[in-house]
This record gives structure tokens, C-alpha cells and sequence, in this order.
């Protein structure tokens, strides 16, 4: 019998929603190369091997020597032919291509938040498929995935946010990368998972929705009656209509029990409520879909501080420590829990091997610079403030938007500006 | 508006830190945050300019600024 084959993915978190998904059929084992994006999307509670550049060489040729073929899936977005596309990896026997999805239709807000200009939205949603069209041109993927979103994205949102699809994109995804894949592993093996996420939420642990009424009449979208409950459920959380929630809950349950949305609505509703026949739950069941994000640990260990309940926090730690594995996501949850809690020590030991591990994303320096604040470490703070200037207009927003909100930051932002001049 | 002058405006408005720098031989690569998302602003910038529609999937896979006018000087 052959040796399984190592499917070494790259792109965005579609790619690692993908690794772990073909991971899980045991017929090919998989790995993730590039960026971090500060959360791992998991199927089945399992997330996807993220190799750290420095072991890659020594893990592909491992698996040469034992006899493996090794295949590399890229993901390409229209713009790979620029310098952020990953490299091909030249050990590689084969590399298949898949396009990279974004929307940004589906959230206004968001591109007004990044893009200064005025806009058109239906001009947006032309662009956006103009842009898919040409992905999957480059990519000549086997199934045609913006005829797909064309067609069924005026009867149901295929996305949650820009770049979040729904289980049935990704088991679009999953029958091409069958095709792409058919000489290397069973791909009745990949069909079967790509059925069982048919009809499943794919990335959901952030949400752009509910998406106005407005918007959606505008883009001739007309979704299931479904649709106005879930805007009343996200509405109800996001306003903070405790009472609202509450009489909603057995019918929100009905319909989306299987939407990490609904169980944040509920940890929210129970946390507010300081009520842990709802909060625990609910904190159990996030953990079950999204155990690579750190939200609902972080939310949790609010949860049980609020309620004094220390060392089923350090349990709680403990549990995210072993289900990392030493991923550099895993020192960001310690770098703030600890935080919580007033360990400046150890959150300074995590918050910096968080930022040594993770540095290619500006929100893990996040911890950092709070802590470093928090010991009275303002220079050190100062200088790594002033560091990130020059990073990506998005990533330095981000940061602004952190910094205006800590109240102990002052002057951080103007390091920010000044770097920026001088640069 | 020429397309030069166009592309010329709607870049330093889009890179303000890159502003006065772009010539032809410019590549989104020289340029911090040119990528996929930036680029979609900047070609809203360059429709908003010129008053049409570009076909941005012809866009994305162009050499340099030069090459990105000549595109919309064919196209006018």
C-alpha cells in the first residue's frame, strides 16, 4: 500500500479550512505554510498542521525519504502574480491551484472601513465576480465557482463575511480539489466530506450579517424567510436586548443550532445574565466549532472570573494549552487570559513568544504592547509601536483603532504617525 | 480626465504615503498595501476619475503603471 500523500496547503484560512478537511478523511496527511491570520478554522473539532518556516525543509524531505509524494495546493487570489503569492515548493511533485473567494459585497461597512471612497454596492458585487471569474481562470479549477456563487447567492448568503464562505462553497471547493487530486488519493473520500459540509455554516466564527434589507434589494437578493429570524437573533445580541434573546431562544435554536452564531448569541445572553446553565453550554459547544479562534476561550475565561471561579479558568488554560499544541495562536490566548487575571509575568513571557511566532499578523503584537504598558514599559512600547509603521494601511488602522481604545496608550498612536512621516 | 492623470491621482490617493513617487515603470509590488483588497480601491478611484467602467478583470495581471494606462487608453 502506498504511503499516504503530504498535501502542503497555502493561502488564506479557505486553505486551512480545507487542510483540515481532507485531513480528516486519513487519506492524505496535510500541512499549512504562510501566514498567520490570528485564528485556525477547524472541521470536526480538528484543526489543520501549521508548519513554522524554519521545520518546512525538514518536514518535506522527511516525507520524500519515506517514499511520499508531496503535493502542494495553492490557493490564488487575482492578484498572485504579485509578490505575496507563495512560492512553489520546489520538492514538490505536483501543484494544484484552487481561487481564493472574497465578497465584499455583502459588507459595505467593511470596505468603507478599509477603503476611503465612496462606493457603489452593486458595482462591488460586479467587481467581486469579475474578480472570482478571474481566479478561476488562472487556476482553470474544475468546477466553476463563480457561475456557483452567481447564481446561488440571490437565493441564500453563500458568505458570513468577506472572505468567510458557507459549507456549500466549500464543498464546491472540496469536489474540484477531487478532480485536481484523483491520481493521488480516493477522492470518493474527499466527496464525502464535501457532502457532509454541503448543508453546514464552513467559516462562520465572525459574522458580517445580517445584511440590511436595503442592501439586499438592492443586489436583487432574496433570501429564505429564515433569513429575517436570524437578523432579529444577531440584532437582538448586538443591541444588547437580553430579554429579546431570551423569548427567541427556543425558535432560534429550531432553525440554527447548528450556527456558532446562535452559541455566541447564547454565551452573550448567559454571560450577561451571569447564568451558567446557559453560558457553559453554549461556551462548550463554540468550543466544539471553532476551537482554533480565540474568542470563545477568551469569552469563557471572562465568563468564569466574573464568577470567581479561578481555578476552572486555570483548567480552562490548561485545556487550550493541549489543544494548541504550542501553536503561537495558543501564547495569545495565555498572553490575555493571564491578563485577565493580573499575571503580568507570565502574560509577558506568552505575550512575547506569542509576537516571536506570529509577527507577520500586527494583531499579536497586541498583547504585547499591553503588557509592556501595564509593567510600565513604555519606551519598549513606544519603539514597538513605531516598528509597525510601515506595515499595511489595513494592519496599521488596526492597530490605531487598538490603541485609541486603551486608555493607558496615550502618545502610542502619535509614535505611530510620526514613524510614519519620517518614513 | 486623461488616464494618466487618472491613474496618477487615484494612486497617490489610494498610497498618500507613496504620493508623488509613481511613474511607468512603478510595480504593486514597489508599493506597501498594494495587493488584492487596495486594488479594488484603486480601480474605484480610477472609474470615479475617468467617469467609466474599467474591465478590471484585464487589470490585475498587468505589468507596471505604464502598462495600466496604456490598458485604459486602448479602452477609452
Amino acid at each position: 500500500m502506498a504511503a499516504k500523500p503530504l498535501l502542503v496547503f497555502d493561502g488564506n484560512c479557505q486553505a486551512q479550512h480545507l487542510a483540515a478537511m481532507i485531513e480528516s478523511t486519513g487519506v492524505a496527511e496535510t500541512a499549512y505554510v504562510g501566514p498567520d491570520w490570528g485564528f485556525l478554522p477547524a472541521y470536526q473539532g480538528r484543526i489543520c498542521r501549521v508548519l513554522r518556516r524554519e521545520e518546512e525543509p525538514e518536514v518535506f524531505a522527511a516525507a520524500k525519504a519515506a517514499g511520499r509524494r508531496l503535493i502542494q495546493v495553492s490557493q490564488l487570489s487575482p492578484f498572485s502574480k504579485q509578490a505575496r503569492a507563495q512560492k512553489p515548493i520546489e520538492s514538490a511533485d505536483k501543484r494544484v491551484l484552487f481561487p481564493e473567494l472574497r465578497l465584499w459585497a455583502i459588507s459595505p461597512k467593511r470596505f468603507a472601513e478599509s477603503f476611503k471612497s465612496g462606493f457603489d454596492v452593486k458595482r462591488i458585487y460586479e467587481i467581486d465576480l469579475q474578480a472570482m471569474r478571474h481566479a478561476q481562470e488562472k487556476t482553470l479549477f474544475p468546477v466553476d465557482l463563480p457561475a456557483f456563487v452567481e447564481r446561488e447567492m440571490p437565493n441564500r448568503p453563500l458568505f458570513h463575511t468577506v472572505n468567510h464562505p458557507v459549507g456549500a462553497v466549500f464543498s464546491r471547493l472540496l469536489e474540484g480539489l477531487a478532480v485536481l487530486l484523483a491520481h493521488e488519493i480516493d477522492g470518493n473520500c474527499i466527496l464525502a466530506v464535501a457532502a457532509d459540509v454541503e448543508d453546514r455554516e464552513g467559516l462562520n466564527f465572525e459574522t458580517d450579517h445580517p445584511v440590511s434589507r436595503e442592501l439586499r434589494e438592492e443586489l436583487g437578493f432574496n433570501w429564505p424567510a429564515a433569513y429575517a429570524v436570524y437578523e432579529r437573533m444577531l440584532l437582538a445580541a448586538q443591541d444588547k436586548h437580553w430579554d429579546e434573546l431570551e423569548r427567541g431562544r427556543g425558535e432560534f435554536e429550531s432553525l440554527f443550532s447548528e450556527d456558532t452564531q446562535f452559541w455566541r448569541c447564547c454565551a452573550l445572553l448567559g454571560m450577561a445574565r451571569n447564568d451558567s446553565a446557559v453560558a457553559e453550554p453554549a461556551f462548550e459547544r463554540l468550543l466544539e466549532l471553532c476551537p482554533g479562534v480565540r474568542a470563545p476561550w477568551l469569552l469563557y475565561a471572562q465568563f468564569l472570573r466574573a464568577d470567581r471561579r479561578d481555578s476552572d479558568a486555570a483548567a480552562l488554560l490548561e485545556r487550550a494549552e493541549r489543544f494548541f499544541d504550542d501553536c503561537g495562536i495558543w501564547h495569545g490566548i495565555a498572553a490575555r487570559i493571564h491578563l485577565m487575571f493580573g499575571a503580568r509575568r507570565d502574560a509577558e513571557e506568552h505575550a512575547r513568544k506569542h509576537w516571536a511566532a506570529s509577527s507577520d499578523n500586527i494583531s499579536s503584537a497586541f498583547p504585547l504592547i499591553e503588557v509592556l504598558l501595564q509593567q510600565q514599559k513604555g519606551e519598549e512600547a513606544r519603539v514597538l509601536v513605531a516598528s509597525l509603521a510601515g506595515r499595511h494601511p489595513i494592519e496599521v488602522n488596526n492597530l490605531r483603532r487598538f490603541l485609541e481604545r486603551k486608555k493607558n496608550a496615550t502618545g502610542l498612536a502619535s509614535a505611530l504617525d510620526s514613524q510614519a512621516v519620517s518614513s | 480626465m486623461q488616464a494618466r492623470q487618472a491613474v496618477l491621482e487615484a494612486l497617490s490617493a489610494v498610497f498618500p504615503e507613496h504620493a508623488g513617487s509613481f511613474g511607468d515603470e512603478t510595480m504593486a509590488e514597489d508599493v506597501s498595501g498594494w495587493d488584492s483588497f487596495s486594488h479594488v480601491q484603486l480601480m474605484f478611484e480610477i472609474e470615479t476619475r475617468l467617469g467609466r467602467k474599467i474591465e478590471i478583470r484585464k487589470t490585475y495581471d498587468l505589468d507596471n503603471v505604464g502598462a495600466l494606462i496604456r490598458l485604459l487608453e486602448a479602452e477609452a
